[in-house]
């Protein structure tokens, strides 16, 4: 790919990188170490002074407990439709914009919005649009008479889960849209204009010549996005707050709930280091895809 | 599969040098910040004998209980201690309810508590038996030698208390009541309900006119009071004698069984499960439904943007449970309470007395849904209108905190309210789950979560 | 450019800008409430507002603390991100010109990092500011912040540098200049447009963020756009026009920067995710 010269290290880097590690340490490694041995003991945030160490009694507890299968059901639905729609929609709008014309600039701009706007402000603006009594959405759609009766947006589970994953989707297409826009913008294209001499289709194009190109920023998009989407609280927080009845709880909502809500801090804790163990896996399984696709096809 | 391991080795590998760095600071546990033992120690200013020549700083975190104009008054009363008290300075800080009882637990166990606060129902109790609260019993004394003591409501002060000491003062009650359609009920010939078992004849005449009779706020932390305040009002309780859930009472299960029944015949507004308070009640003002469960005269604020609605609403006498026994119905009491941390006592109580004698002007300009606990406030003309007469005369009288059976209240029930178990539970049932069904599911996740039997 | 093709472009354009609108309803929405009072809100008559009426921001900027929040979130996100550029490029620089163990084991481990829900690691992490006198001050959340955007930024880094040549150092260093020299005076400026789309990711992040500093920054004085909006959320009840005047505000610096400084987002992205 690229040659990079290693040289032999010297103090220089290690002083370089010194800032970075004593954040790193102090800000991520110190806390997820005490939230490691948090999770080992049956820490409650009411009553402190009577923890206890129970070893990996409360893992035991997590298998068997339902709200912990559902909540990783929940995540999985939630991350991987959400990911992979705004993935294919970042695609679709990369690709029509992939060309230069004017007012480029300016639509790109617009349709980044979404991701740019605090979460907390977007949010509340969703629960506001697709309410029942007075939204925007149920109004447009009753007056252009699409439905006889409101949508019950926030209501059922089903709703509910398409609702949470409609906003993030919104929330996330832009980062996708600029990222495969950026992998687009580097296919050379004398390659991409001497393949259309030759007769290719639009579709022959995307194929061998496209996709190949974007393997690996769409390898890395995914994995990125997809750990933000596990991870994601204020998205869902903020619009239902994992309900109704659970429906859209996903694992960082139960965590949070369990910890702060019901004060179990340490149970909580022991649900993060799983979610943390499953993400590490699928990171490595989409690396392990990446290096397949590059080398190995 | 070697890569993986690479990988996996290197991340360990840095990780296990930092974790045989790190286990001497894991000692470092929150208990050991914060002062031990469930009993507050007695108030005791420390060492400096001198009288400070700087006024004395206090910190004051105040919730959020009303519109911006709530924040402005209290603002405007702050500044008015702090004028007619040069001694000390308080800071009043508006704190947003999101993640509350988590802020202040943090700031406990981290040794940065404000000297005073206000704060959730039980939050005193919770607080209190992290060893966090100081005893306010001199504020108490002080008002009974004045002989201003009685001006509190009756029976107000007492179930602030723990270990037999005073952990807050109270300063706002607010009750759980069933709004109504006077219009409504009266263009269907349908009489006021009187007890639990009548609600299920007026739905059946309203389904036909295709109104719903309750619009619920389900999606809302005041579910759980709708569930909880239903309960009570059968006669059913929260907890048992030894603080074990009382979830599964046979009082309890009656009540879950009729919301099933209503749910089932289609009573309940569609929207309900994802409703919050705000939606809730414009639902019920678009007339979608004829009743509408909510907290004290929040509704009637909400109304003032579509006044056309006030003179339809009523608030109808709490009814009786399926028995038809009349059973004390939900109420909640808000307190202002003083940090153990507090560096300076005596000035936060001072504070807190003068707090709570002086605020009238929160209830006139601020804007609050809830009622004074003081009755010299009450009788302001402020509060000469119908509803608070109601309130004050027909339903508080008659009402119970979380703590029904107890003489005070217990962190447990902080608990409870924060762990949503309740309003999970209803809107279980809204969702169609049986009422077993859903009635275990809120059984096992209180244990689990209050570590109880 | 024959006939067809250029309308073939103009339909993409019509296309793109319709998408643009529509995806940006939410915004729009909030845009037009904010000029409406709360029962114009409610009762939903009506798409546009009556009138361009500044009831709602006069009463956020002048009766609110929405000023103090303003400056204490441009503080903290032109803080955070100035730490952020600084750390991210030594680190990266670090990390493209040095081998070895440790150090891969350092550059594997970020993602690793990257996954852990921070909302858990809250009690450590206050415990540890609090030792430190870090909390309820701006310099905590400065610090935590750029902690937060280090993976990121570290791995652009890492990929812009990894794009320059070495030789350009070696000829630095060959003229006389330190190993340092070389990285300070011809290697960073030539990140320029890296740099930039890095500030830029930085501040965004920065301004936007809600949780660490709602439970971090407890003085009034500190509080940020994010956690003060939340303020108009009382207990019981919303106050729509002037959350959506404040929140309309708090975006628009947002939306200004990315109207002036996308170019370098996307150049950014291109080196970062690409390379990466």
């Amino acid at each position: 790919m690229r040659a990079i010269r290693a040289l032999r290290t010297n103090r220089l880097a290690y002083l370089m990188l010194l800032p970075a590690i004593l954040l790193t340490l102090m800000v991520r490694v110190y806390p997820f170490l005490s939230g490691l041995r948090l999770s080992l003991t049956d820490y409650n945030l009411l009553r402190p002074q009577a923890t206890k160490f129970v070893g990996l009694a409360n893992y035991v507890q997590l298998l068997h407990d339902q709200r912990f299968w559902h909540a990783l059901w929940i995540t999985v639905i939630y991350s991987v439709t959400s990911v992979v729609i705004s993935y294919v929609i970042g695609l679709a709008l990369a690709l029509l914009l992939n060309r230069a014309f004017r007012g480029r600039s300016f639509l790109r701009s617009l349709l980044l919005l979404p991701w740019a706007l605090p979460v907390a402000v977007t949010a509340v603006t969703f629960r506001w649009l697709l309410n029942d009594q007075s939204g925007l959405i149920n109004t447009i759609l009753l007056n252009l008479r699409i439905i006889d009766e409101p949508i019950q947006f926030f209501a059922t589970p089903g709703m509910a889960m398409f609702t949470v994953i409609l906003v993030k989707i919104w929330r996330n297409y832009p980062f996708m849209m600029v990222s495969l826009l950026a992998g687009l913008q580097t296919i050379d294209q004398e390659l991409f204009e001497a393949a259309q001499i030759d007769g290719a289709d639009k579709w022959n194009l995307l194929r061998y010549i496209i996709w190949p190109a974007l393997i690996p920023v769409t390898v890395i998009l995914l994995i990125l996005q997809f750990i933000y989407a596990v991870n994601d609280f204020e998205t869902i927080w903020l619009l239902t707050k994992g309900g109704p009845a659970r429906s859209t709880e996903t694992l960082v909502i139960t965590a949070y709930q369990l910890a702060f809500n019901g004060t179990a801090f340490g149970y909580a804790a022991s649900i993060t280091v799983v979610m943390l163990i499953l993400l590490f896996f699928i990171g490595q399984f989409f690396l392990r895809w990446q290096s397949r696709a590059m080398y190995g096809r | 599969m070697q890569r993986f391991l690479g990988r996996f080795a290197g991340t360990v590998l840095a990780l296990s040098v930092l974790l045989s760095g790190c286990a001497g600071t894991g000692s470092k546990s929150p208990q050991t910040e914060s002062p031990p033992a469930a009993s507050p120690a007695p108030s005791k200013t420390t060492q400096t004998p001198e009288t400070p020549k700087e006024p004395v700083e206090i910190v004051f975190w105040d919730m959020v209980w009303g519109p911006p104009a709530y924040v402005e008054a209290a603002n405007k009363l702050t500044e008015e201690f702090n004028r007619t008290h040069p001694h000390i300075h308080v800071t009043y800080q508006s704190t947003p309810w999101d993640n509350y009882l988590q802020t202040f637990v943090t700031a406990v166990n981290s040794g940065t508590a404000p000297d005073v606060s206000t704060g959730g129902g039980f939050q005193q109790h919770q607080l209190a038996a992290m060893g966090a609260i100081a005893p306010l019993d001199s504020i108490i004394e002080e008002w009974r030698n004045e002989g201003t003591l009685d001006d509190f409501l009756p029976g107000i002060l007492e179930p602030i208390t723990w270990e037999g000491y005073q952990i807050g003062i109270p300063w706002q009650v607010g009750a759980h009541v069933f709004y109504y359609r006077k219009d409504i009920l009266e263009e269907n010939g349908i009489p006021v309900p009187q007890t639990l078992a009548d609600f299920d004849a007026a739905g059946a005449k309203l389904k036909e006119k295709g109104i719903a009779l309750f619009s619920f706020s389900a999606g809302d932390m005041i579910g759980a009071h709708i569930m909880i305040n239903l309960m009570l009002i059968n006669g059913g309780r929260l907890f048992y004698d030894d603080m074990s859930p009382a979830t599964l009472d046979p009082k309890n299960m009656e009540v879950y069984n009729l919301v099933a029944d209503w749910v089932k015949k289609g009573y309940i507004l569609e929207g309900s499960p994802g409703y919050n308070m705000e939606t809730a009640a414009r639902a019920f003002f678009n007339g979608q439904a004829a009743f509408l469960p909510h907290a004290d005269r929040l509704p009637l604020s909400y109304a003032k943007d579509q006044p056309e609605v006030l003179d339809k609403i009523g608030i109808m006498p709490m009814p009786r449970g399926l028995d038809g026994q009349r059973y004390p119905s939900l109420r909640f009491v808000n307190s202002i309470m003083v940090y153990s941390q507090s560096k300076h006592l005596e000035e936060a109580k001072e504070f807190v007395k003068w707090w709570s004698e002086n605020q009238l002007s929160l209830f006139t300009e601020g804007e609050i849904g809830a009622l004074p606990v003081r009755k010299s406030f009450l009788a302001d003309p402020f509060f000469d209108d119908w509803a608070v007469k109601f309130l004050t005369d027909e339903i508080l009288p008659n009402t119970v905190g979380y703590n029904a059976g107890y003489p005070t209240f217990f962190p447990e029930a902080g608990v409870l309210e924060g762990s949503m178990v309740y309003k999970d539970l209803l809107q279980n049932l809204l969702l169609g789950k049986s009422p077993e069904e859903a009635a275990n599911q809120a059984h096992n996740d209180l244990k689990q979560q209050t570590n109880l039997p | 450019m024959n006939f067809t093709r250029r309308r073939w472009q103009w339909g993409i354009l019509v296309l793109l800008a319709a998408i643009a609108v529509l995806v940006n309803l939410p915004v729009l929405v909030m845009l037009l409430d904010s000029f409406k009072s709360n029962s114009e809100i409610l009762l939903g008559r009506s798409f546009l507002p009556q009138s361009l009426d500044l009831t709602n921001y006069a009463y956020v900027w002048n009766n609110t603390k929405f000023r103090l929040w303003l400056r204490n979130s441009v503080i903290i996100a032109v803080a955070s991100t100035i730490l952020t550029v600084i750390i991210g490029a030594l680190a990266g620089y670090a990390l493209s010109r040095f081998r070895d163990r440790f150090l891969s084991a350092f550059a594997n481990s970020l993602l690793i990092l990257q996954m852990f829900p921070l909302i858990l690691i809250l009690v450590p992490l206050f415990l540890t500011f609090k030792v430190l006198g870090l909390t309820n001050s701006h310099l905590g959340v400065i610090l935590l912040y750029t902690t937060l955007n280090l993976p990121f930024t570290v791995w652009m880094y890492k990929g812009f540098f990894d794009a320059i040549p070495y030789e350009l150092e070696q000829a630095a260093q060959i003229d006389g200049c330190s190993q340092f020299g070389s990285f300070y005076r011809i290697i960073v400026p030539l990140t320029g447009p890296g740099m930039a789309s890095v500030a830029v990711f930085a501040f965004l992040m920065s301004w936007n963020e809600y949780l660490m500093a709602t439970i971090f920054l407890r003085d009034q004085k500190a509080l940020t756009l994010p956690v003060g909006i939340q303020t108009f959320t009382d207990q019981f009840s919303s106050h729509w026009g002037q959350i959506m005047a404040s929140a309309t505000l708090t975006s628009l610096p947002i939306f200004l920067l990315f109207l002036f400084m996308q170019r370098f987002i996307v150049q950014g992205i291109t080196a970062g995710s690409v390379k990466g």
